[in-house]
């Protein structure tokens, strides 16, 4: 594969570079040296023991999320709903560890755990149900399931699982030690990582060497095809928003088990959206997404620093990510203009990604058919 | 005559707007007319396939100029180039006897060119006269309903529109949502109306209100290209017909100094070499399908009570234009849907009960038409679409896991066997013209020497070449053993078949042995012409 010399490559430079220009126009304009700004955010981000600590942490949620997500994009199952399943992993372990509180922590960890996996899946099952019954959206349908998550979250902290020492703030109280994820040393970076890389290196191992990897992305390229093989879409769009929302799960468990030991509201820190921009950055592959998870989380923590150091607010990085993820979106949009009118034949895996999940927002209005003819389209002329 | 300007009906608009080349006409064709539209040497490709081939044509002023010809002749795509639509590689454009260049819709709007395309586009929920408000001269802010009342009254003064200015245009019968778009076309200007086929929805009585309109449009200065394939319409109702085949302009001749019978033969072309009939008797009946009966509600024509068989070494044609219930047929003989009435039994197997996956297991290859959407997936290698059909077993894979190696190994075998260019495995298909995808398609459906083919008009938009090798090696798996299904909407592939099935409305109105079939009773059965019981 020519990487270098793709369509969707240059356009991927191209939305980048715009972005940062952007960001230093931005900085200038809030009257501040630009590259002292961008170049303090990199420092902050991996400069430091404790910057590059926190960087890690932050990319492991990421990483999970993004691996989830990469597998339903793939299959074109836009799943926009990994924030609520990672609420809801959040959640189901946090109850695990509230009601069994003087457990074994080898028992109650390890439950925990299952428990976020179960209860993510099933969360990002009922999209993909909804679209192999009755031919819903799954986008809208994952997006609203995100905000009966987190109003489901905000319900427990401040009523029945609300920490009665907790002077009012909303949150649990801390789980005993025994149900904390085992941590490297005295830094924030946890067991999860493992899981993190693990699931990466599992779909990208899925994806490029075995039969339903390549089932999922006939399904994602090729849906009519797909059909005429007799390949069951419905089972792939199952599988995948499955397995995306268990891995959404995880890295919710992740955060309350591994990092913060407490479900608090807002534990999500919309990271299941952020995943989204991760994996547009990474074009939908592994490797490239798994650097993504790496620089969004270095982008993220680099936000504070800026925030300390300069008197910036630390949303100054999150214009920059979200410039990036607009850059990127666009100039794809772009490339697939300049293309001018061709055939509507669609590029690879890397088609759109984010962009398609915009465009599709903007589409599915329309109902999608409960069966596409797959014979002759009834054409003439 | 002199020539007559084009008009907007904000007086002249054309003449400010729309890049006009200052010079007078040099090929003009002799005579007194100027042309109200002359085409020169237009052509247009999508990628490898060349859709118009240097197709000219010259409409005169006042007139109904009919575009005659079979699916996928290029007529639409022609007038797609006309209306804006399309920008053609090569050509030019003369309206009234000066070249203009028309890069959008917007630009065609604004010389009065105005078409109304096969699927409606009228806003459903929109009543007649904001159908027609829309994108001109709207309202700016509000959208008073005394506005629209006003306007109805003007449109029903001026085209006879008759209709209430409350209803929603879906609430309206087809005939007059079709008037609406015309009425919609008038009031934005147009004096050049093109009609892609605007009578294919409509009962025999509309057709002839339908055309009485036309002639009125005519009689008031509008010139009328109306797209279609029916021979009927074009000899009872136009001035001039014009005839394509395969991309070309192949005549072009006043309606009434030509016959049924000659138009008929200018649509569908000479037959090349014909095939040998089958060299030896069919053998065991490998396809039978009784009483097939769909009621499928996204289309227009499903098939009904269809009763046919397909015996090894034989080819039959199941010839029809498009759209008369060929979908239908085709998914319900490849084990694409279960919930039809009769039965479709291949080598003792209801497919009903079978699925698409085991029913090519059976040995049913099916090359369908859709080779871009539906026979391949574009983004993947070649050798991936070459192993489409058997990924997931072995060799190919073992455990869940795919071996590429082998899958890559046996693709450079058939890209080798049959002339797949670029002879690359790893090049990702999409990047492969229409030629090629479709070797791609056939290498892998036939390479397995199938018991049935079922064939979906798998020469469209490919070039002769390739269409004479593609049938001969149809002809050499029946030579070979193998019962085929042919759905053409072409009646020189039809004939070439052993047997002829003739397709319309979804019923099959005859079955006819090479013999007796010649192309114009077949012709005239497909168009629905010749009622059935006259052939039998």
């Amino acid at each position: 594969m020519t990487f270098a010399a793709s369509r969707p490559a240059f356009a991927w430079l191209l939305g980048l570079g715009g972005a940062i220009a952007f960001f230093l126009l931005f900085v200038l304009v809030l009257d501040r040296n630009p590259f002292t700004v961008f170049g303090a955010v990199l420092v902050g981000a991996f400069g430091s023991d404790v910057g590059l600590n926190r960087t890690i942490a932050r990319a492991i949620p990421l990483l999970l999320l993004s691996a989830g997500l990469l597998l339903a994009f793939r299959a074109k199952f836009w799943n926009i709903g990994l924030n609520g399943a990672m609420y809801m992993g959040a959640i189901a372990a946090s109850g695990v560890a509230l009601y069994n509180p003087t457990a074994p922590g080898w028992l109650i960890l390890p439950l925990m755990l299952l428990s976020a996996l179960a209860v993510g899946a099933a969360w990002s099952l009922i999209p993909a149900l909804l679209r192999v019954w009755f031919g819903a959206s799954e986008i809208i349908v994952s997006l609203m399931l995100n905000y009966v998550a987190a109003r489901i979250g905000d319900f427990l902290v401040i009523s029945y699982w609300k920490d009665p020492n907790g002077r009012g703030f909303p949150g649990t109280a801390t789980f005993q030690e025994g149900f904390w994820l085992p941590r490297l040393g005295s830094s924030n970076v946890h067991l999860g990582l493992l899981f993190g890389v693990v699931a990466m290196v599992a779909v990208w191992l899925v994806l490029s060497r075995t039969v339903w990897g390549l089932r999922v992305d006939l399904v994602g390229q090729g849906a009519r095809a797909a059909q005429y093989l007799g390949i069951s879409s419905a089972a792939v769009l199952l599988a995948v928003a499955g397995v995306s929302g268990a891995l959404g799960g995880l890295a919710g468990a992740g955060e309350v088990a591994g990092l913060n030991h407490r479900l608090e509201a807002g534990v999500t820190q919309d990271l299941g959206y952020t995943a989204i921009l991760v994996v547009s950055l990474g074009l939908l592959r592994p490797w490239l997404t798994a650097v993504a998870c790496l620089a969004v989380a270095g982008l993220l923590v680099g936000g504070t620093q800026v925030q300390l150091q300069f008197g910036l607010p630390s949303a100054v990085s999150g214009v920059l990510l979200w410039a990036i993820l607009y850059g990127v979106i666009n100039a794809q949009n772009l490339a697939e203009r300049w293309k001018g009118g061709a055939p509507p034949f669609r590029p690879a895996a890397r088609e759109g990604t984010a962009a398609a999940v915009v465009s599709r927002l903007a589409a599915s209005s329309g109902a999608r058919g409960p069966r596409d003819g797959l014979g002759s389209s009834e054409r003439s002329g | 005559m002199a020539a007559r300007q084009v008009k907007t009906s904000d007086g002249g608009e054309a003449h400010r707007s729309g890049s006009i080349g200052p010079s007078p006409d040099p090929d003009a064709p002799s005579g007194n007319e100027v042309p109200a539209v002359s085409l020169r040497s237009i052509s247009k490709r999508f990628g490898g396939v060349v859709a118009v081939d240097d197709a000219s044509l010259n409409v005169a002023p006042g007139e109904v100029h009919a575009l005659l010809g079979e699916n996928g002749a290029g007529k639409t795509s022609l007038m797609n180039v006309l209306a804006g639509l399309y920008r053609p590689d090569r050509g030019a454009i003369w309206l009234n006897g000066r070249e203009v260049h028309i890069a959008s819709p917007e630009d065609a709007k604004r010389l009065g060119i105005g078409m109304v395309h096969q699927e409606q586009r009228l806003v459903g929920r929109f009543t007649a006269p904001e159908n027609v408000a829309i994108g001109h001269r709207e309202p700016r802010w509000f959208t008073p309903t005394r506005y629209f009342r006003r306007l109805a009254a003007q449109l029903n003064a001026r085209y006879g529109l008759h209709v209430d200015a409350a209803t929603p245009v879906w609430n309206l019968p087809i005939g007059r949502r079709q008037r609406v778009e015309l009425v919609k076309l008038l009031h934005h200007g147009a004096r050049i109306l093109i009609l892609d086929e605007p009578t294919a929805n409509l009962a025999p009585a509309e057709v002839e209100t339908f055309f009485r309109a036309i002639r009125d449009l005519t009689g008031a200065g509008c010139t009328v290209i109306f797209i279609t394939h029916k021979l009927d319409e074009v000899l009872r109702y136009t001035d001039r017909v014009t005839v394509m085949r395969a991309g070309r302009v192949v005549a072009s001749m006043a309606t009434h100094e030509t016959s049924r019978e000659a138009l008929n033969r200018l649509m569908v072309g000479e037959l090349g070499e014909r095939v040998g009939p089958a060299t030896r008797a069919p053998g065991e009946v490998i396809l039978a399908v009784r009483g097939l009966t769909l009621d499928d509600p996204t289309r227009a024509v499903n098939p009904r009570d269809v009763t046919f068989e397909v015996r090894a070494g034989e080819v039959l044609a199941v010839a029809g234009v498009a759209g008369n219930g060929q979908a239908g047929l085709v998914e319900a003989i490849t084990g694409h849907i279960a919930d039809y009435r009769g039965s479709v039994v291949v080598l003792g197997h209801e497919l009903r009960e079978l699925g698409a996956r085991r029913t090519a297991d059976l040995g049913v290859a099916y090359i369908p038409e859709d080779r871009r959407e539906v026979g391949l997936v574009g983004g993947q290698s070649v050798a991936v679409n070459l192993a489409l059909r058997r990924f997931d077993r072995p060799p190919y894979s073992r455990g869940g896991w795919v071996d590429y190696t082998a899958i890559r190994r046996d693709a450079v075998e058939l890209i080798g066997r049959y002339g797949i260019r670029p002879p690359d495995p790893d090049v990702p298909v999409a990047q492969l013209s229409g030629g090629n995808q479709q070797r791609v398609v056939i290498a892998r459906e036939l390479s397995g020497d199938p018991k049935l083919i079922v064939a979906d008009n798998f020469t469209r938009g490919l070039d002769p070449r390739s269409t004479q090798q593609f049938s001969d090696e149809l002809f050499a798996h029946r030579d070979r053993g193998a019962a085929v299904v042919w759905i053409t909407s072409d009646l020189g592939e039809a004939l070439s078949c052993d047997r002829i099935a003739i397709l319309n409305r979804g019923r099959l109105v005859a079955v006819l042995d090479r013999a007796e079939a010649t192309r114009e009773r077949v012709g005239l059965l497909m168009s629905g012409d010749l009622p059935a019981h006259e052939s039998a």
